[in-house]
């Protein structure tokens, strides 16, 4: 048996962050109280490595976020049991008090940079191994092209969009550089508003609200 | 046009996020969101790559296809 882990919340919100909600395989979701935290999770023989999983992960922490301040976990997260569970938590508890009270009432939007694969094409292999190769770097050089392009409109649609968000943070996905805002949730529609503005003038596609999984990261303690 | 078919829908708590596609959850709940590190996390053998497994196994079904005339 194992845990599979999908949010931390605060302790006092352990009932109704997870009250009938199923998750991966429709598993009944639970929280493990951990100190001033609690564990979101449900139990499993074996999770299942496979996209089904990951969405369901996915809609849970959804639902979740939905109800109360949490701090998503990433899809994979297992641990044996509620004790090594609890002792883990507690290594972490200070740093995992700081961030759900950061990410606290907060939800995530980002805008996408539209990006167009314009690469030359390769030459004919009939022209041989250094054409081929002077090719590569020609499709290089176009790509890095596209992309700061690309980067560059991020940029902008952040400075633009800013005044309506707490924080941003500049990352890439699986179809090219984003950029996310973390917004409060009384402020989510009003940035919606104006990224769908934005995107109307073309180059860049919104996505969310989401729970704030772009910002939800542990970071080491600077040195005194 | 976005491409993959949209997440299961939350269950029944709120509306599903705006122009979502598969990509972009995928992204997130394979790549982000908090991690605890060390060794007191890893109760079962091999957990780190089982997860690096996840990854490559989920990824792999929304790799593009190429080819083609």
């Amino acid at each position: 048996m194992t845990l599979q882990v999908y949010a931390y919340t605060r302790a006092a919100d352990a009932v109704v962050g997870t009250d009938r909600l199923t998750g991966i395989a429709g598993a009944a979701v639970s929280s493990i109280v951990a100190g001033p935290l609690a564990v979101v999770v449900s139990q499993h023989d074996h999770v299942p490595a496979e996209r089904a999983a990951a969405l369901a992960h996915a809609a849970t922490v959804d639902a979740v976020t939905a109800r109360v301040a949490a701090v998503p976990v990433r899809f994979g997260h297992v641990v044996a049991d509620a004790a090594t569970l609890r002792a883990a938590v507690a290594t972490q508890a200070p740093r995992l008090e700081r961030l759900l009270a950061d990410l606290g009432d907060r939800l995530e939007v980002a805008l996408h940079a539209e990006v167009t694969d314009r690469r030359p094409p390769l030459p004919p292999r009939a022209q041989g191994g250094r054409a081929y190769l002077l090719g590569r770097l020609d499709q290089e050089r176009a790509a890095r092209q596209v992309e700061r392009a690309a980067r560059t409109r991020l940029a902008e649609a952040a400075r633009t969009l800013g005044p309506h968000a707490v924080t941003t943070s500049h990352t890439s996905g699986s179809r090219g550089p984003e950029v996310c805002f973390l917004v409060e949730r009384g402020r989510v529609d009003e940035l919606l508003a104006a990224a769908r503005t934005l995107a109307a003038e073309g180059g860049v596609r919104v996505s969310g609200p989401w729970p704030p999984y772009s910002f939800a990261a542990l970071h080491e303690e600077a040195p005194a | 046009m976005t491409g993959g078919p949209p997440p299961p829908a939350p269950q029944g708590q709120r509306p599903a996020p705006d122009e979502t596609t598969l990509v972009d959850v995928l992204d997130r709940v394979l790549d982000r969101g908090v991690v605890l590190q060390g060794d007191l996390l890893l109760g079962v053998a091999g957990v780190d790559l089982i997860h690096v497994g996840l990854r490559l196994i989920v990824r792999s079904v929304d790799a593009p296809v190429r080819g083609g005339p």
